[in-house]
């Protein structure tokens, strides 16, 4: 019997497009997990992080980026996300680690994350993002959580002209097509 | 003045010189029988019917600032009588008969239009939930039938019925329901009350209550002092201002709520059609502007405007039903303050004070109240009971558990 | 309007829910002296003042706090924001 391998499928497929120079595709990940900070356990999480993880915690709305992609970001006070893409040891050391000092819920199948990059990226997020988008206000690293389209949205800076969007997969389809619109219309 | 058709020919030949203000601008007396706080709509109702179905004509509307000012100006002029709840539905569908003779009894052309309101619905749980309201209403001795979707085209076949999100499924259809022409609604009561000797004094505002050993005889004003043997506030978006004034908390947040109107268009939406899977309602003034609102901003305000994520959100309703109007361009919003409650439901009621009665909590549904909320305040005022049809808006019921929570949100104004 | 919240700067208040005066964080103690009529208040009555008013706020589409805002509600002016995990910490140590 041949042997079987299960694929991931990622709720946009692997979708990829370009729309006005605006380069959309979908980010693909193997885990996100929200860890959060049990009540009055601030300093030993921050320990425990940096054992896990090998960098510090960062603090809100900051997120820690390696040349993988995002490894993990804080978006309130007790709260963090941390994501992997390649690093095979993930499951079987640092959530184990992490769990010594974090609540931990695993939310790998409820985002789904979508990359713009392009020249006129800031018109087009204008469109969709509440958010003050300048560069002073929204730094290279910073994450924030927000609405787009009556939709809840965790947006990254990853350089100037690049975000990533992190969206409820189940409500993704929606988004994107709210991000395609936004495109076509700048 | 009486108007007839004779009467507007004779002017028009006569250059309309004839015409006289409706109600006079009388200083205040010293005392009356009645004062009722207040010169909108309701205030004005309730005087109506004091001095023409009760019989007390001495009495005087004190308005703070010209008749008519607040949210009898800024409504979106919607008669209907399809609640739910049987503490409600009687008291709308008694307002709406009102409402059916107002102009003869009035003698004043309001242009009560009964061109049919139609609630939309977009799931089977949503159908099944209008039925049992359609027959509260008929319970009741309102009309209501249920729309399929073939009814449902012909009536407007605008609707974006290829909507997957959202799909149309029928609707609720109340032929009496409609639209009235709103500032006419306040000058008519406040003509005929005029006329019965009703002191109307505009641009005077109460600055306290007169108020020994739990009595209240009366009221300060900018005016100077005058005296009452009963006191009755109707004040809406300003309840709780007034009545702190007495150290009276009420059940009650004012909240903004926006309306607006298009630029004019050709003859296009047949009666009032609601959106059921948000928030958005709409209908056409005489004018052609398309008349539409949605939900209130969410959030405490006495500013009379609102902010742009309502305005958009309300827009986005409007698309989501009508495609259409996507092309229509905006031309005015603007906001009034609703006294919302804590059930979403009315008070009318006396309070702790002796002699001071409270009318107020209508939420952005007092317009289609206004003439049941005039009579059954007058017959609170004149014979110290509740009317049979507004027996169970009372303050109480919050602290014995009778809430009228016709949306089931609980405790939660911004919710109604 | 834009809410300046103390950790995540001026956001959007459509990023918000409103939950109303913040006289709700002090909840009566179930065992005290005619606890009923403290319920009745604490659940439906409002001062709902026009001008200065203590509201809370709660950021749902983002760090989910809960916000004390100070909003004049006859412009819509906001005066100062705190978190309430803060203040009623303060009020739970007197």
């Amino acid at each position: 019997m041949a042997k079987q391998v299960l694929k991931i499928e990622t709720p946009l497929n692997g979708y990829s497009k370009t729309i006005n120079k605006l380069k959309i595709e979908e980010y693909k990940f193997d885990n996100l997990i929200s860890i959060a900070i049990p009540l009055n356990s601030e300093r030993k999480c921050k320990l425990n992080f940096k054992k896990s993880l090998g960098r510090s915690m960062p603090h809100i709305e900051k997120s820690i980026i390696d040349k993988n992609g995002i490894l993990g970001f804080r978006i309130g006070l007790d709260l963090l996300f941390v994501c992997n893409s390649t690093d095979s040891s993930f499951s079987r050391k640092t959530i184990p680690l992490l769990k010594q000092a974090f609540y931990m819920t695993d939310q790998t199948g409820g985002w789904c994350g979508i990359r713009v990059e392009g020249e006129r990226v800031i018109e087009m997020l204008e469109r969709l993002c509440p958010l003050n988008l300048s560069i002073k206000i929204f730094a290279i690293g910073d994450v924030k959580r927000t609405v787009m389209d009556h939709l809840n949205v965790i947006i990254f800076r990853e350089t100037e002209k690049k975000f990533m969007l992190f969206s409820p997969s189940s409500s993704t389809g929606s988004f994107l097509k709210s991000i395609e619109a936004c495109s076509r219309n700048i | 003045m009486k108007y007839s058709g004779f009467k507007v020919l004779w002017e028009g030949l006569g250059g309309n010189k004839g015409w006289k203000p409706l109600w006079r601008k009388p200083d205040p007396k010293k005392g009356y029988d009645i004062i009722i706080v207040g010169g909108g709509g309701h205030g004005l109702a309730t005087a109506y019917y004091l001095s023409n179905k009760f019989d007390i004509t001495n009495i005087a509307v004190v308005e703070k600032g010209w008749l008519g000012s607040g949210n009898i100006g800024r409504n979106t002029t919607i008669i209907r009588s399809n609640y739910l709840l049987p503490q409600n539905q009687p008291f709308y569908e008694f307002s709406l008969k009102l409402w059916e003779n107002l102009e003869q009894e009035l003698n004043y052309n309001s242009m009560v239009s009964q061109r049919g309101v139609l609630n939309i619905f977009h799931s089977d749980s949503q159908r099944d939930a209008f039925v049992r309201r359609g027959n509260a209403m008929l319970m009741s001795g309102a009309d209501a039938s249920l729309l399929g979707i073939d009814a449902l085209k012909k009536l407007a076949p605008f609707l974006d019925f290829q909507n997957s999100r959202f799909p149309i499924k029928g609707g609720l259809w109340q032929p009496r329901g409609g639209t009235v022409r709103h500032d006419a609604v306040a000058w008519g009561y406040a003509k005929e009350a005029d006329s019965r000797g009703v002191d109307i004094i505009e641009n005077c505002e109460v600055t306290n209550f007169l108020v020994k050993n739990g009595r209240c005889y009366g009221v300060e004003t900018t005016k100077g002092i005058i005296k009452s043997k009963k006191v009755g506030v109707c004040v809406a978006g300003s309840s709780s201002a007034v009545m702190g004034k007495v150290g009276i908390n009420l059940p009650i947040e004012s909240h903004v709520l926006q309306a607006f109107v298009s630029e004019g268009l050709k003859p296009l939406i047949p009666g009032v059609i609601t959106f059921g899977a948000g928030h958005f309602y709409v209908s056409q003034s005489n004018k052609g502007g398309l008349v539409f609102g949605g939900d209130i901003d969410g959030y405490n305000s006495y500013a009379q405007r609102g902010n742009l994520p309502v305005i958009e959100d309300v827009c986005e309703g409007g698309v989501a039903l009508m495609p259409m109007i996507g092309r229509a361009r905006l031309l005015r919003t603007w906001g009034g303050i609703m006294d919302m409650s804590m059930d979403g439901s009315p008070i009318i009621d006396k309070t702790e004070i002796k002699n001071l009665y409270f009318n107020g909590g209508w939420c952005y549904g007092g317009f289609k109240a206004t003439p049941a909320s005039g009579f059954c305040y007058a017959h609170l005022l004149a014979t110290g009971k509740p009317h049979k049809d507004a027996k169970d808006f009372l303050f109480n019921r919050f602290e014995k558990g009778r809430l009228i929570d016709e949306k089931g949100q609980g405790n939660q104004p911004n919710l109604h | 309007m834009l809410i300046d919240h103390p950790l995540l700067g001026l956001r959007d208040s459509s990023e918000f829910i409103y939950m109303g005066d913040a006289k709700l964080l002090n909840r009566p103690n179930w065992r005290s002296q005619n606890i009923k009529s403290k319920f009745v208040e604490y659940g439906y009555l409002r001062k709902n003042p026009a001008g200065i008013h203590k509201e809370l706020w709660y950021h749902e589409q983002g760090d989910r706090s809960w916000l004390v805002v100070t909003r004049n509600t006859v412009t819509h002016e906001i005066l100062k924001v705190e978190l309430a995990r803060n203040l009623k910490r303060k009020v739970n140590a007197k």
